[in-house]
């Protein structure tokens, strides 16, 4: 599943992110989105939602959300 | 002097800023990277023997680049002839923040790291082992809390320490890739970096042997089954993970944490957006109320105090009316005007940062977004919108914070648009002589700007910037106390920038303004003047608006210093001989000058004391004053004439220091076509409203 389908507030690893091509995605994951990192979706407000990695808060839209695979 | 040059880099919100205020002092200038509207702070340092400069990059997160942040500082580490970088961490972030510096690291130059944020990590039981990373490394590490100045006395020494023995880092990939690149020297028969080394087998750097290059790119690939893009970043989070590994020791993770408990509240998706407008209102009234007092003063002393000193003065070494009436109308007038409004820009700017340095900015770009998106535009663009209601000058400066460059471009055209205090004198004043209801009008005002600001950038997206998505991805800081001394020379920058505009750009218009209005020479009054000639002259462009007194027409050329001259040329128009009767013979400088330090005291006390009232007092003004230009202005226009006026007023860019900062921001092209623009779309509304509301008179 993708961190948009994820439930709030619990832990997940991220496996994989797709099209890492896009600047965009290879950006979050500088960010630290990254593979292996585990992460929890704190809240979505409109068409972002705010995810937790390692005590760090980072704001991403939904489209870019879509392609990061989480377990 | 030898000169050495410090590459400061980090990722953004790790105090990368602080540090160099901290460091440099009042060394540090502001400009702009050539090209591109990011931020460039440097500042030149005397320190035992050596002129250290440090040049500020744009905080990054990555190398690649992405956007401008990320071209600007890639460019400028590859490019210019860096002796030492100095890098700066959140040791809270070690990990992630060691992204960059691994990338840092492939530059082999010496490297200063700064383990910034120390106290916070510590609380939360991060320990770093300094010397074993000093070893590995090959680097100088200090932890630091730049915030508080603590562990910056040393930057400069270490600084000069790696550059003197020429302590270069190391740092080691895979076997595999050590060998490619060793394959790669000896092919190419130089010694590379390990960053000019990844760029041309990654084929950003051309060779003459490009063919060996293809080859030991294949092979890399093919060794590792990925593509080598992949490969270098999976090198690089590999290195971060495993040094983070060997220094670094976690001992207990703290549940209580301010950020979550605020971020509850003002994160959430209605609860935030109230605290979000009611935080706003707290800005303007503070901003306004706060200044007020200050701005009175500052007009006060000006007129009371500088201008009758400087007439006494050149009336004793006998200087000509003329003279005499340049210095105090001119100047004073002129420059002296936008002067007062150094306390508005200044209390602005310091409430900005403070929300800045806080690290609440991004989650208004975040509550925002949502409305945002739905126009096509960005969250993070409310920020620099919302302040343009307080003063369009700061808040064209404050579009650096967006990254996307057609995101900038695009809200640089609506700030204008904003209606500042500037208008609302103006305003306020013909709303309340011609209209029953004047709130109505004054906010019918506001909105009609913010659609003209919506509707130019509907068109823009539909025609310049066609077709392009913008993401969202930002980090939501923790939250923060800032500093005073953070601020307030983040204030003093800009305010000093304001003050050297005064003094050129604006200073040079008040003359031309003031000529217009007073040549040729020997005329009695202003209605045998150029202005008024011009304002004859223009008055065909304006009659169609309902605005067909040459007065009211020629009040526009002075207008374009600042708006609410609008206010004080159609008084001195209208009563060109009035102004001659104040009586300027009782001047005694001594008590004079007396009288204005009490009053200074008088302001500051006012000033602290309206901030805790509950209604806004700068929404009072214009009500005793001018006073007999209200029943002269009655008769020459009519409640609609008067609407179209405003109009006009609202929408063009009649303001000297708002071009100015454009021409700065995107270029004198654009700055002129939107001035046009403005112009054009201030007619033809005006002319509509004019029109259509004859109809029904």
């Amino acid at each position: 599943m993708n961190i948009l389908e994820a439930p709030e507030n619990k832990e997940a690893v991220i496996v994989e992110i797709k099209k890492s091509d896009n600047p965009f995605l290879r950006k979050i994951e500088a960010m630290g989105l990254k593979r292996g990192e585990k992460i929890k979706v704190l809240s979505k407000v409109g068409r972002n939602i705010v995810v937790q990695v390692e005590g760090r808060k980072l704001a991403i839209d939904k489209e870019l959300a879509k392609e990061i695979e989480i377990e | 002097m030898k000169e050495i040059t410090v590459a400061l880099i980090g990722n953004p919100n790790v105090g990368k800023t602080t540090l160099l205020n901290y460091i440099a002092g009042t060394e540090l200038k502001v400009g702009n990277w050539p090209g591109v509207t990011v931020e460039k702070k440097e500042a030149t340092i005397e320190y035992k023997g050596y002129k250290v400069h440090i040049v500020d990059l744009p905080g990054v997160y990555t190398l690649e680049p992405l956007s401008d942040a990320e071209l600007v500082a890639t460019k400028f580490l590859e490019e210019e002839d860096i002796d030492v970088i100095l890098d700066v961490i959140d040791t809270q972030n070690f990990e992630k923040n060691f992204y960059l510096t691994t990338q840092l690291l492939e530059f082999e130059k010496p490297t200063v790291v700064v383990l910034n944020i120390y106290d916070e990590a510590e609380r939360k039981g991060i320990k770093v082992d300094i010397p074993f990373l000093e070893e590995i490394l090959n680097v100088k590490v200090i932890k630091a809390v730049a915030r508080k100045g603590i562990g910056l006395d040393r930057v400069l020494d270490l600084i000069i320490e790696t550059y003197e023995k020429k302590i270069t880092p190391r740092i080691k990939y895979e076997q595999k890739i050590e060998d490619a690149i060793k394959e790669l020297e000896k092919t190419l028969g130089t010694k590379l970096t390990k960053h000019e080394a990844i760029n041309i087998l990654l084929g950003k750097k051309k060779t003459n042997n490009e063919e060996e290059v293809k080859k030991l790119r294949e092979e890399l690939e093919k060794f590792f089954g990925e593509s080598l893009e992949e490969i270098i970043k999976d090198e690089r989070f590999g290195f971060a993970h495993g040094v983070t590994k060997e220094v670094l020791k976690k001992e207990k993770e703290q549940k209580y944490d301010i950020t979550e408990i605020l971020d509850t509240f003002l994160l959430h998706p209605y609860i935030g957006l109230g605290l979000y407008l009611v935080i706003m209102f707290l800005i303007f009234k503070i901003a306004f109320d706060f200044s007020a007092p200050f701005m009175d003063w500052l007009d006060g002393f000006l007129t009371g105090f500088v201008s009758p000193f400087i007439v006494v003065l050149l009336n004793s070494v006998g200087a000509s009316e003329i003279i005499v009436n340049f210095f105090t109308e001119a100047v004073i007038g002129g420059v002296g005007f936008v002067v007062t409004f150094v306390p508005l820009i200044a209390t602005l700017f310091f409430l900005i940062n403070f929300l800045e340095m806080s690290g609440y900015l991004p989650r208004i770009a975040v509550l925002m977004d949502r409305f945002m998106e739905k126009l096509g535009l960005h969250g993070s663009m409310v920020i620099p919108l919302m302040l343009g209601f307080g003063c369009n000058v700061p808040a064209i400066m404050a579009t650096r914070v967006i990254e996307d460059r057609r995101d900038k471009f695009i809200v640089t055209m609506m700030i204008p648009f904003m209606t500042c205090p500037a208008r609302l004198i103006v305003f306020a004043f013909f709303a309340s002589v011609f209209f029953d209801n004047p709130v109505i009008v004054i906010m019918g005002l506001y909105t009609l700007g913010i659609v003209v600001g919506l509707i130019t950038a509907y068109f823009l997206k539909r025609t310049t910037f066609k077709g392009k998505i913008t993401h969202f991805a930002m980090e939501l800081p923790p939250y923060r106390l800032p500093t005073l001394k953070a601020i307030l020379s983040v204030v003093w920058i800009h305010t000093k920038g304001f003050l050297y505009r005064a003094g050129t750009i604006i200073f040079a218009i008040s003359i031309i303004v003031w000529g217009l209005l007073n040549l040729p020479p020997g005329i009695k009054d202003q209605s045998e003047s150029f202005a008024a000639k011009i304002g004859k002259t223009i008055v065909p462009i304006f009659e169609p608006l309902g605005i067909e007194d040459w007065r009211a027409s020629a009040s526009l050329i002075p207008a374009f210093l600042a708006r609410e001259i609008a206010l004080s040329s159609l008084g001195t128009m209208y009563y060109a001989e009035m102004e001659k009767e104040i009586e300027m013979e009782e001047f005694k400088p001594v008590n004079e000058l007396k009288n204005q330090g009490l009053s200074l005291l008088t302001a500051v006390k006012d000033a602290f004391l309206s901030v805790f009232s509950f209604k806004i007092a700068a929404f009072d003004v214009a009500e005793d004053e001018f006073v007999t230009l209200r029943n002269v202005i009655k008769q020459h226009f009519t409640p609609l004439s008067a609407l179209s006026y405003m109009i006009l007023l609202l929408i063009y860019t009649s303001c000297v220091a708002t071009v100015a900062v454009m021409i700065q921001e995107i270029g004198k092209k654009y700055a002129l076509l939107f001035l046009a623009y403005s112009f054009v779309a201030a007619w033809i509304l005006a002319f509509t409203v004019y029109n259509v509301g004859k109809l029904f008179v």
